[in-house]
């Protein structure tokens, strides 16, 4: 079932239809939670909650629009706010949170990239992951992060400049 | 346009590696890049650390939401103890009613009235409330 069928129907009362949108996109909400909150765990959390919001929102949802960057506001809303309650991000897994083993490049480096990550503020390692990982051109950045164009091109620089120092650091100390 | 500087030179310069669009024209950036030494150098870092991260790919954990999700948006059944609570305190104003000589007057014909609005308070609902959340088929 396509998005916009999904939320039609749940327009119209069928809770059912949610399971469609739950199934296809908690993974992925999941991922991008944890590289915001640094832990699985509470990722989970933020997320039910922010499933949740969709959930009671989607009355007003606009079907001209795409489902997943109007979720990932209601998510990252969900994750600041535990941040704010937390006071920070809790990094409890010592395992890599937000990489995974990639074939063809070398463990080391994916786990020294992996620390450097945690290192970076949450709003840095959001904006990077979502532009490297997810491969999100700076229009959807500025769409999925509700920023200007002009706000995303500089807030990636200097995220991506203080990784280069962290990555760097990490290099001169091995 | 006044020129820019170093910093809006070398985001720029990002931007049109990576094939985004940039504020600053490319031939600008060309020129800056061709006369700033600095400014080469600190693209070039930023593009081998984006070199880096551009083969890693994003960890998948397990999502196993549904269930607990599901829980939540079940509709609740509506509790039954408003319901009662009005009918007992309909039959006591009954039983109040056959009490012989009472002088109570007005005051006790506007109980049933008060009773009835702090049950519909208590509900959230309203008889008299028109639903505005309610929308046309394709609309």
């Amino acid at each position: 079932m396509e998005d916009t069928e999904a939320i039609r129907r749940c327009q119209n009362g069928e809770r059912d239809a949610f399971d469609n949108l739950v199934l296809r996109y908690q993974a992925e909400a999941i991922g991008h939670a944890t590289a915001i909150l640094g832990n699985a765990e509470d990722a989970r959390e933020a997320v039910q909650e922010a499933f949740l919001d969709a959930f009671c929102a989607l009355a007003r949802f606009d079907l001209a629009r795409r489902f997943y960057p109007w979720f990932y506001a209601l998510l990252r809303n969900r994750c600041f706010r535990l941040i704010r309650v937390r006071r920070n991000c809790t990094f409890v897994d010592l395992d890599m949170i937000v990489l995974a083993e990639t074939a063809g490049v070398s463990i080391e480096e994916t786990i020294a990239l992996d620390l450097a990550l945690r290192q970076l503020s949450p709003e840095d390692r959001e904006i990077v992951t979502l532009r490297h990982l997810d491969g999100l051109s700076y229009q959807e950045l500025a769409e999925w992060l509700v920023i200007p164009a002009g706000t995303v091109m500089s807030r990636l620089f200097y995220a991506r400049r203080r990784l280069k120092d962290l990555l760097s650091g990490t290099k001169e100390e091995t | 346009m006044s020129k820019p500087g170093c910093e809006e030179i070398q985001m720029a310069a990002m931007a049109i590696e990576e094939s985004q669009v940039s504020e600053v024209p490319a031939p600008l950036v060309q020129e800056h890049l061709s006369e700033c030494a600095a400014c080469r150098e600190a693209v070039a870092a930023m593009s081998s650390t984006l070199a880096v991260l551009v083969r890693q790919t994003r960890r998948r954990h397990p999502a196993d939401l549904l269930p607990a999700i599901q829980r939540n948006i079940a509709p609740r059944p509506a509790a039954a103890w408003p319901y009662i609570a009005l009918v007992v305190l309909l039959v006591v104003y009954r039983l109040i009613e056959l009490v012989p000589d009472r002088q109570w007057s007005m005051a006790i014909q506007i109980i049933p009235l008060l009773i009835a609005f702090g049950v519909f308070q208590i509900l959230k609902q309203s008889p008299f409330q028109i639903a505005t959340e309610l929308r046309l088929e394709g609309e």
